[in-house]
């Protein structure tokens, strides 16, 4: 740890400067994606394009190599080929380069003996020469508050959630789909082959960045079992740990080798790690993205027993049955709140144990009223609110529906203190108002700090695995 | 009872004279008014758009037209046969509707009207049953209650706008309204489509064993779907559903799976749920596909409706990207397709027909087309793999996240014309796409997408969301296969 308690990888996250190794013209190239994200940005320090044979790209000048640049170069993007890093490597030790990020794949996880040798070879010269490396095959870098970024799919603004991940397609569909529903990061890494920097030291370093209050995590094998075990325990009592770990079956295993050489190991091994750990797992991208939304929004739970409101008979029906399935408690509403639905909504059928339809047309305005009811009900502790486009079938229905969501906004309020997951399928339907209603939808639940799920199932299992975490921590107080 | 009712309602119960009950010739709907929140106003609306031939005749003493027709105050002031009646009426009338209908010879009635069994009220169930009892005397047959009755486009009758108007090859009932409307609209927005579909409610006359036998002897049928949340006579289910399978695949969703729903099924539609043990065993034995939501249903539906039958469960899985790659060689293993490593005579037999491939080509499975470093290399890799004998299926997964720039869009276009013509070349394989949501607000995110959803589906490629959405289904897929291979082997 550095001098100022700052956690080593700190300053090198914040660079004054830039260089691009490998920068090219052509419109298509992802070198050319770096310099066109960082500029819109507006990265505060200069942008170095290196290319012996280009003079200028993007309206910058380009440097034929690192030690022709004038000012420091804190920072080093390769989009070079694998065959060239080893002179660029000399070249950043020389200009007093501190990070190195490689791009650049097609080195440990090609399988091939040479390309082994070559990685291990860079990652000796760099450790020699006191720089670090970040990848190589690996999209490196998003730190919004910084302006740093790979692609423009990515929010400008900052938030709390620190991820890092062994894929960069991971880091975009999770970042782009949690961002859509509200979700801000503090950063996110996308760390590869991890020649150098690793899952321990990206995990040590979120656990201490003050920046950040959840962390999520994609990998696919570890280097240093003992230590990311030990980081996981110490951090989670702090913050959740959210991790997804890729190589779950034989064959995922076989593909996280030739994806970024690391090892898998045995899916028992890690579900059993994680849960003494009390880190929460994740199946998926779309999971992963759940559960960052669940942690991120939602005040912490008391227990289990899940209140559904909203849809009609067969969604009652699957929504009773993945909550129960998930391990939540369905618990049955008492015959005095029952009673005072009926009051709020005299269309209401006979669904009314919990889950309780409000199909029923007037009803829909009733909803919130009977969210707050149910809320207040000191035998719930959770709650699922129900919503779709179904039964709209009339253009005079969907603009009434459009005009009814506002009672999305204040939603929240009417239950302050306990968890409350909004279900709203994504992209439904083919028809134009269909996915209106639904964005708008989404839109809104948004802007009230409601977390959105595409399905019941979806909601169940996170708010589900939310409760597990805050069952660990209540665990470990008791101890 | 005399003889002539007695062998009509043997024929009732046989469930063969749905066929004709579903075809109409006019249709009533008891308590349309001119309000325009009226349910039975709607339904008029409706049977108009989707253009149903015969006359159709609101009924409601209270008025002496509705939207341009003639009301009528009582069914038997209509001048021409009635076959097919709505009843949007409240319970309390129902005893009279279903006098009327007998005396006026109507074929079928259908309750949307609700309230009755479901409530769990001793006198509300005795009076359903009241109900069952006279129509059977008086050789009516009854759709209902509380439930949204048929959706037949081939023959003009819906009970939603936005339904589609073109017939497929999907018989489909179901326990639930939400449902019926849910799946139709999801399948059919995908290029899916229904010979009927129906929402049974409380099954009260017409229940899961007779639209069973309907749909298993329907001509136009090929693939059934259902949701159920019970039955009424088990061991008949079972004898249609053993009937059924080998000639048709059949896939359920059977909700009330948990304690918790089988709580929610009894004020739904009244129906025992029952172990679900003893039901997924039965499932099995019986050849027939379960699935878990209506998203899954979908999913089956594409396979069965779109592929040809597999040889086999060996999948090669072409990616653009590592992390997916992982991703899908995990759901694929999990759900129970088996990926396996490429020969060395198939990695040999590529490598001879890949033009200027520099060193080492990576041929694993799943196949990654971004670690190539050759971007045109992946039509000279997909035709071998998928004509080799070590492909049983192939699923392509096109990124969607990445579509940020107007060049991956195209690069979207591109893979998916790869994979058609791939599919027109190799049309015995089965093949699927998984493209994925983006879950994006972006508008013409959302709309190029849906497009290329439908094209891929048009050309006969089944489309999922996600890489473990196709893998269960493919898996399943293959099951049904392995049921029928079996059957043939005894």
């Amino acid at each position: 740890m550095a001098s100022n308690g700052e956690h080593p990888l700190a300053p090198l996250f914040r660079p004054r400067s830039i260089a691009l190794a490998g920068a090219s013209s052509d419109p298509s190239s992802l070198a050319m994606n770096w310099l066109e994200v960082l500029t819109a940005l507006q990265f505060r320090g200069p942008l170095y394009p290196v290319n012996p044979s280009l003079s200028e790209v993007a309206g910058l000048r380009c440097y034929p190599c690192l030690d022709e640049i004038p000012g420091p170069v804190d920072y080093v993007i390769s989009c070079i080929p694998a065959s060239g890093v080893p002179k660029l490597v000399e070249d950043c030790i020389r200009k007093g380069v501190k990070l190195l990020h490689l791009y650049t794949g097609r080195m440990a996880d090609s399988g091939e003996p040479e390309r082994i040798e070559l990685e291990a070879h860079i990652g000796e010269l760099a450790r020699r020469g006191g720089l670090r490396v970040l990848g190589p095959n690996c999209m490196g870098l998003y730190y919004p508050a910084q302006r740093i970024s790979y692609t423009f799919a990515f929010p400008r603004e900052a938030g709390p959630v620190g991820y890092f991940a062994q894929s960069g397609s991971h880091t975009l569909d999770v970042v782009c789909k949690a961002a859509l529903r509200g979700a801000r990061f503090s950063k996110v890494v996308s760390f590869g082959n991890a020649l150098d920097i690793n899952e321990c030291d990206l995990l040590e370093y979120f656990a201490q960045d003050p920046e950040t209050r959840i962390i999520a995590i994609y990998i696919e094998g570890v280097k240093d079992g003992p230590r990311f075990l030990r980081l996981l325990k110490e951090t989670t009592p702090k913050k959740p740990v959210l991790v997804h770990k890729g190589g779950r079956s034989e064959a995922g295993t076989r593909a996280t080798l030739s994806h970024t050489a690391a090892l898998a190991g045995s899916e028992r091994v890690w579900s059993a790690m994680f849960r003494q750990v009390g880190a929460v797992q994740a199946y998926n991208s779309d999971d992963l993205a759940d559960l960052i939304m669940t942690f991120l929004l939602l005040p912490p739970p008391r227990g289990r027993r899940v209140a559904v409101v909203g849809g009609a008979g067969g969604w009652a029906v699957q929504a009773a049955d993945d909550c129960d399935l998930a391990g939540l408690t369905v618990q049955p509403l008492s015959p005095d709140i029952r009673r005072q639905i009926v009051e709020l909504a005299p269309q209401t059928g006979f669904l009314l144990r919990n889950p309780v339809d409000t199909s029923a047309g007037a009803n829909r305005q009733a909803m919130p009223s009977i969210i707050k009811l149910v809320a207040e009900w000191d035998q719930i502790d959770l709650i699922i609110a129900l919503t779709s486009e179904w039964g709209l079938d009339r253009p005079r229905d969907r603009d009434a529906y459009v005009d009814s969501l506002g009672y999305l906004l204040d939603l929240r309020q009417h239950a302050p203190d306990k968890p409350l997951a909004l279900v709203a399928t994504a992209t439904a339907g083919s028809e134009e108002w269909r996915w209106r209603n639904n964005a708008e939808k989404v839109a809104r639940a948004t802007q009230s700090g409601i977390p959105v799920y595409h399905h019941v199932s979806r909601a169940a299992s996170a708010l589900s695995r939310f409760c597990e975490y805050h069952e660990f921590l209540a665990s470990r107080k008791a101890e | 009872m005399t003889l002539a009712t007695e062998s009509a309602s043997k024929t009732a119960a046989s469930g063969g004279d749905l066929a004709s009950l579903f075809r109409p010739r006019s249709i009533a709907v008891a308590g349309a008014s001119p309000d325009d929140r009226n349910i039975g106003r709607t339904w008029l609306e409706v049977l108009r758009k989707h253009d149903f031939a015969g006359p159709l005749y609101p009924v409601n003493p209270r008025y002496s037209d509705i939207l341009g027709l003639p009301c009528y105050p009582d069914l038997t002031d209509i001048p021409g046969p009635v076959d097919y009646v709505i009843s949007c009426l409240p319970a309390h009338l129902a005893p009279t509707l279903v006098e009327a209908c007998i005396a006026k010879g109507v074929r079928l009635l259908h309750f949307f009207t609700a309230r009755m069994a479901e409530s769990g009220d001793s006198r509300r169930i005795e009076f359903e049953a009241q109900l069952g009892r006279r129509a059977r005397e008086g050789g009516l047959r009854i759709l209902g209650p509380n439930c949204m009755g048929l959706y037949h486009p081939a023959h003009g009758i819906s009970f939603a706008f936005h339904f589609p108007r073109e017939s497929g090859c999907v018989g489909y009932f179901a326990q639930s309204g939400g449902n019926t409307n849910e799946l139709i609209v999801k399948a059919g927005r995908i290029g899916i489509y229904f010979t009927q579909a129906v929402s049974f409610g409380n099954a009260l006359d017409i229940n899961e064993c007779d639209l069973l036998e309907h749909f298993s002897h329907d001509p136009q049928t090929r693939v059934i779907a259902i949701y159920i949340e019970g039955v009424k006579d088990g061991r008949r289910f079972l004898e249609l559903l053993k009937e059924t399978t080998p000639r048709k695949p059949v896939v359920v969703m059977k909700g009330g799976r948990s304690a918790a729903g089988t709580r929610a099924v009894g004020s739904h539609t009244a129906a025992l749920a029952g172990d679900m043990a003893v039901w997924t065993a039965l499932f099995r034995q019986t050849g027939v596909i379960q699935v878990y939501s209506l998203d899954e249903m979908v999913d089956l539906l594409q396979a069965f409706v779109l592929l040809p039958a597999p040889n086999g469960r060996r999948v090669s899985v072409a990616v653009g990207s590592g992390g997916p790659s992982v991703q899908s060689a995990d759901d694929c293993e999990l759900a129970g397709l088996l990926v396996q490593p490429l020969s060395a005579q198939l990695q040999e037999r590529i490598r001879e027909v890949v033009p200027h491939h520099h060193g080492e080509l990576m041929l694993r499975n799943p196949i990654d087309s971004s670690a190539f470093g050759n971007r045109d290399a992946l039509p000279h890799i997909l035709r071998p793999l998928i004509a080799s004998d070590e492909t049983d299926l192939m699923i392509q997964h096109v990124m969607v996240q990445a579509l940020g720039r107007a060049g991956e869009k195209h690069m979207l276009m591109q893979g998916l014309d790869l994979l058609i013509d791939i599919h027109k070349e190799f049309p015995e394989k089965p093949v699927a796409a998984v493209i994925g949501t983006s879950d994006s607000t972006d508008e013409w995110r959302w709309k190029d997408l849906m497009d290329q959803v439908a094209r891929c589906t048009a050309a006969g490629i089944p489309v999922y969301p996600h890489v473990k959405r196709a893998a269960q289904a493919l898996s399943r897929f293959c099951h049904y296969h392995e049921f029928l291979a079996s059957r043939k082997v005894e």
